[in-house]
């Protein structure tokens, strides 16, 4: 174990590259690889970015990583796409996007698919990214697919949620937004070259001061970089305010506890889904239409089920 | 032509006007050749053959949708003879290793009938690196000649007189320092600038979509393109300064809708910038040549030509109100498509070149290139070469079709074909409009997706069976020979990058950094560039230097789609 | 690694040639398969592809090559390779490599050399074959 450490400290890209490979299906004993990076975490900032698919999140990551570079940083990239359901194979397509970065040593990008978690993250990318701050990469950067819903999974992980939003996605926006602001530190808008643009930052704008927080909407255009050396200003400036509220162990804690929530919700999901989909189910519907009992029983009488079922998965290890 | 009783009246008199007014002219310049005239059998020829037994309405609807060979809209050619006067100019495009090899092979092709010259640049060439760059390693002369400098392009011209020959350049992204070359090379013949024919390809939106041999960004690639117009319209006004092409966007995968949509959308894109960059669009409309591919299935092929010329006379005429009719005129290069070609059983290709050649034919092409067998392999062999060329002198001289114009038209088939495809671009043309243009088009990569998308399902299809490419995916032999290759020597690289020091040791320092330094100055304004490359190459900047000094002030692109 | 955990690949094209209709074709029939893929974009140097395939841990790498600089580029990513003691990825090639050049190829450890119009069906079970043995 220390031998990879201490490989990991000099540089040895292969060794990072390897033990990245290394993480097994979630499994309930963990090795002490994990246990020894558990330890090391909450002293880099990990910077989360999501936003709906071809907004420019990678654009922006590849703008990015020139201007930290700039400011002498080592920065670690892990970036994830989405397992396809039918085929299990996944098309990593981010990396692309960020190619000039690839024979700098002090870059280190990781793509990663979701595979089975149908969320926004892999069960990697908390390994990967630990494995990244252990490398001594700092920041780290974290993207991760923007479908929907399950990009606020980033919000238990990352230090800094950063949501990237671009116009030209016609109603479907409102839906995203809603869920989307709500989780963001910082806002950001692509493509501000086009009119577009402008008006979803008014827009974002009005929705946030509805919502009386201070978060502040950044315009960008990240192909050409303009807008993104104000933007990491923003960053780092979030990132002081960070450090002083909250100490370093909290925020290893939090990591933890949001790997913890992510995972048990993942399982209770699926618990509740084998439920619903067996043969308890028509029994009680066909209960609840003779009049035999009330809605709120079956729920509760199901919800026991799935429980027990993950009570007897505790016991039996 | 004897008038024929059966025709409607309103398309008698209409007919004996086009006779009147643009047949007789054109016959008075280049009169038809006497053995265009009849069958192999002997019966004789109608140069155009018309409906007939058809009353005034239908008169009306056949005039306003096709109307006469060299007349409005073009549907049935853009000359009133078409191939009884002149065939297609037969146009192989060649160029590889250094600029000797290709010399011989240009002095060969001329000699052996070819009328025009076409050129291929290698990868650094056309990207703007020396033949010394890192990057050019393994790629110097692999793909087309390499030319660093003015010495390069003087050896490819050698013996090879500019005011005789029409030389058609493919060149992008630096097509404004090959033109400069041009230029120079004419003067040293003793050629002034006004009498050099030619066109330079110079379709950087293609680049952008299909090809990926860019450098600079869209907006300083623009202004490089409409300095180069503005340039030619003043000095060389029998240059053809674009070549729009949708040759490379068919090659990618695009359907034919898409090839003329999206082509003629970038034509759409290319006229705004000369307007705006204070050109008449009846100065340099009548320059503007496209290039199209032809593809095997012929029916689609013909009907796409016809529809092409159409739809981009109305936009012409309509759109931006151009009053030359030869403004309106879509001539076009045809290039039969090399991704039919097969590695495999390659002699079949030799058949799908002949069906293609006849598509672009009947499809009208003003010039033709041919594609060799062995073309899915490497450059092609001289044998290759020469039977690709026989191909077109055999449709030319053997099949007839060139006796009369436009002969498929009033099939069913064509005109149903031709009016689909010709709605079928136009509402992508709408469909690009509505986004801004080609330019913001192509940053939202809605043309490359369009053309993922159909490359994708083609693709698949031949995977599933659903469309049987013979001798791949079925016919296909358990052992296949190999042809002969033709392959690059080391040598001829070695070659190249000896001459490039060479030059650079004997040519003036100062005269270089001088203009080079006015240059890079320049493209920080807004000036004309035109002018100072032509400067910097006459005192032997390479094509990197020159490049370099751009790629300082414009930066470069980077793709950010997959 | 778990023997479901998909296989990675690198699809790198290295090379000035900006053509990719067919590697843009190869990486979806490749994700349609099961395998996580990872896609350069055009005019990759040897080293990006290189050190890309080392930091992704990549399984294989597909190299397409269609401006005739095969043999050249080829040797130098294998060379490269070599240097930095990578030894169990399976490399494939893929592009306008005439017959003749093949054994060439093949000596420098390149499985597979596949021509223009290979069926993608082809490619996959070269792909399944090399992958299996090694296991």
């Amino acid at each position: 174990m220390n031998e990879l450490v201490d490989k990991l400290r000099q540089g040895n890209r292969r060794a990072l590259a390897r033990a990245m490979s290394s993480v097994g299906e979630t499994g309930h004993a963990e090795s002490s690889l994990e246990v020894c990076l558990r330890e090391s975490t909450g002293q880099v900032p990990w910077w989360g970015f999501t936003g709906p698919p071809g907004v420019g999140k990678s654009t922006l990551l590849d703008a990015l990583l020139v201007d930290l570079r700039e400011h002498g940083r080592r920065v670690g990239v892990v970036a994830v796409d989405p397992t396809s359901a039918r085929s299990g194979g996944a098309l990593l397509g981010d990396r692309v996007r960020m190619m000039r970065h690839a024979v700098d040593d002090d870059v280190f990008i990781r793509s990663l698919a979701t595979h089975r978690n149908h969320g926004g993250l892999s069960d990697a990318t908390l390994h990967c990214a630990r494995l990244l701050e252990l490398a001594g990469y700092d920041p780290v950067l974290i993207e991760t697919v923007g479908a929907g819903q399950n990009e606020v999974e980033i919000r238990s992980v990352a230090d800094l949620c950063i949501v990237v939003l671009g116009p030209g996605y016609g109603d479907d926006i409102q839906l995203v937004k809603a869920g989307l602001l709500e989780i963001a530190d910082v806002v950001v808008v692509n493509k501000c070259d086009l009119p577009e643009a402008q008006r979803l930052v008014g827009e974002v704008r009005e929705e946030l001061a509805a919502t009386a927080r201070e978060i502040e909407v950044v315009a960008i255009e990240a192909k050409s970089g303009a807008g993104v050396p104000e933007l990491l200003q923003r960053l780092f400036e979030l990132d002081r305010v960070r450090r002083t509220e909250t100490a370093e162990a909290s925020r290893g804690r939090r990591r933890v506890l949001g790997e913890i929530r992510r995972r048990a919700e993942f399982s209770c999901r699926g618990a509740l889904g084998r439920v619903l989909s067996g043969p308890e189910v028509e029994q009680w519907i066909a209960k609840l239409n003779r009049g035999e009992c009330s809605l709120e029983t079956v729920i509760s009488r199901l919800v026991a089920l799935a429980l027990a079922e993950l009570q007897q998965e505790a016991d039996d290890e | 032509m004897e008038a024929r009783s059966k025709m409607a009246e309103s398309l008698q008199k209409r007919f004996e006007q086009w006779k009147a007014r643009t047949l007789e002219p054109a016959i008075a310049k280049v009169p038809e050749c006497a053995d265009r005239t009849a069958t192999v059998s002997g019966v004789p020829t109608e140069r155009l053959y018309l409906p007939e037994g058809h009353g005034n309405e239908a008169a009306e609807a056949y005039l306003a949708a096709q109307g006469f060979p060299g007349e409005y809209p073009f549907t049935r050619g853009v000359q009133p003879t078409m191939y009884r006067s002149r065939f297609w100019t037969m146009r192989q495009y060649a160029g590889f290793g250094d600029a000797e090899e290709t010399n011989e092979r240009y002095r060969f092709l001329l000699d052996h009938g070819q009328t025009g010259l076409s050129v291929a640049f290698d990868l650094p060439t056309q990207i703007g690196y020396d033949s010394d760059h890192a990057l050019a390693t393994g790629e110097v002369g692999k793909v087309g000649v390499a030319i660093d400098t003015l010495a390069d392009m003087e050896i490819l011209f050698d013996s090879i007189p500019l005011e005789k020959v029409s030389t058609s350049m493919t060149i992008n992204s630096p097509a404004s320092v090959l033109l400069a070359m041009y230029i120079a090379v004419g003067e040293k013949q003793g050629v002034e600038a006004g009498r050099l024919t030619g066109t330079i390809q110079n379709d950087m939106l293609k680049e952008y979509i299909a090809r990926g041999t860019y450098i600079f960004p869209p907006g300083p690639s623009l202004r490089l393109t409409t300095n180069i117009f503005a340039y030619a319209a003043e000095h060389l006004p029998r240059f053809n300064t674009i070549s729009v092409s949708g040759y490379h966007i068919r090659e990618a995968g695009s359907t034919a809708a898409q090839e003329v949509g999206f082509t003629l959308a970038d034509g759409i894109a290319y006229i705004d910038a000369a307007l705006s960059a204070g050109l008449d669009v009846d100065q340099f409309a009548p320059r503007m040549s496209f290039f199209f591919g032809a593809m095997t299935d012929l029916l689609e092929e013909v009907a796409k030509f016809r529809a092409a010329r159409r739809l981009w006379a109305r936009i012409v005429k309509e759109r931006f109100g151009a009053k030359d009719p030869r403004s309106w005129m879509l001539r076009f290069h045809t290039q039969t498509c090399g991704a039919t070609l097969t590695a495999r059983q390659v002699d079949n290709n030799v058949v799908r070149v002949a069906i293609q050649a006849l598509a672009a034919v009947l499809g009208g092409t003003q010039s033709l290139h041919t594609n060799s067998r062995d073309e899915a392999l490497g450059l092609p062999t001289e044998q290759a070469v020469q039977l690709a060329l026989r191909t077109q002198q055999l449709i030319a001289h053997e099949s007839g079709v060139a006796h009369t114009v436009d002969p498929l038209a009033g099939s069913y088939c064509i005109e149903k074909l031709t009016d689909q495809v010709e709605a079928e671009a136009a509402a992508y043309i709408e469909k690009i409009e509505e986004m801004g243009g080609m330019v913001r088009a192509i940053e939202r990569h809605y043309p490359q997706n369009e053309i993922e998308r159909s490359s994708y399902r083609y693709q698949q299809q031949i995977e599933r069976e659903e469309r049987i490419i013979v001798g791949v995916n079925r016919y296909a032999a358990e052992v296949d020979t190999q042809p002969e290759i033709l392959t690059v020597s080391a040598a001829a690289t070695r070659r190249q990058i000896d001459r490039l020091s060479q030059v650079r040791r004997r040519r003036d320092e100062s005269a270089v950094s001088r203009t080079l330094t006015t240059l890079e100055a320049a493209a920080r304004g807004d000036t004309n560039l035109m002018p100072l490359i032509v400067d910097a190459v006459r005192a032997y900047a390479s094509v990197g230097e020159i490049c370099d000094a751009l790629r300082r002030v414009f930066g470069e692109y980077e793709e950010h789609t997959m | 690694m778990n023997a479901h955990t998909p296989k990675r690949i690198l699809i790198g094209k290295v090379g000035l040639d900006g053509h990719d209709r067919g590697a843009k074709f190869l990486i979806r029939a490749l994700r349609d398969a099961g395998y996580e893929v990872i896609y350069t974009g055009i005019r990759r140097t040897p080293e990006q592809i290189v050190r890309t395939a080392i930091d992704e841990d990549v399984d294989v790498i597909g190299l397409s090559l269609l401006s005739g600089a095969h043999n050249e580029l080829a040797a130098r990513v294998a060379e490269l390779l070599k240097e930095e003691g990578v030894e169990d990825v399976v490399l494939l090639a893929g592009g306008t490599i005439p017959e003749k050049d093949v054994p060439h190829l093949e000596a420098l450890g390149f499985r597979h050399v596949f021509t223009p119009g290979a069926p993608v069906s082809e490619i996959l079970s070269a792909l399944e074959q090399e992958l299996s043995s090694r296991e």
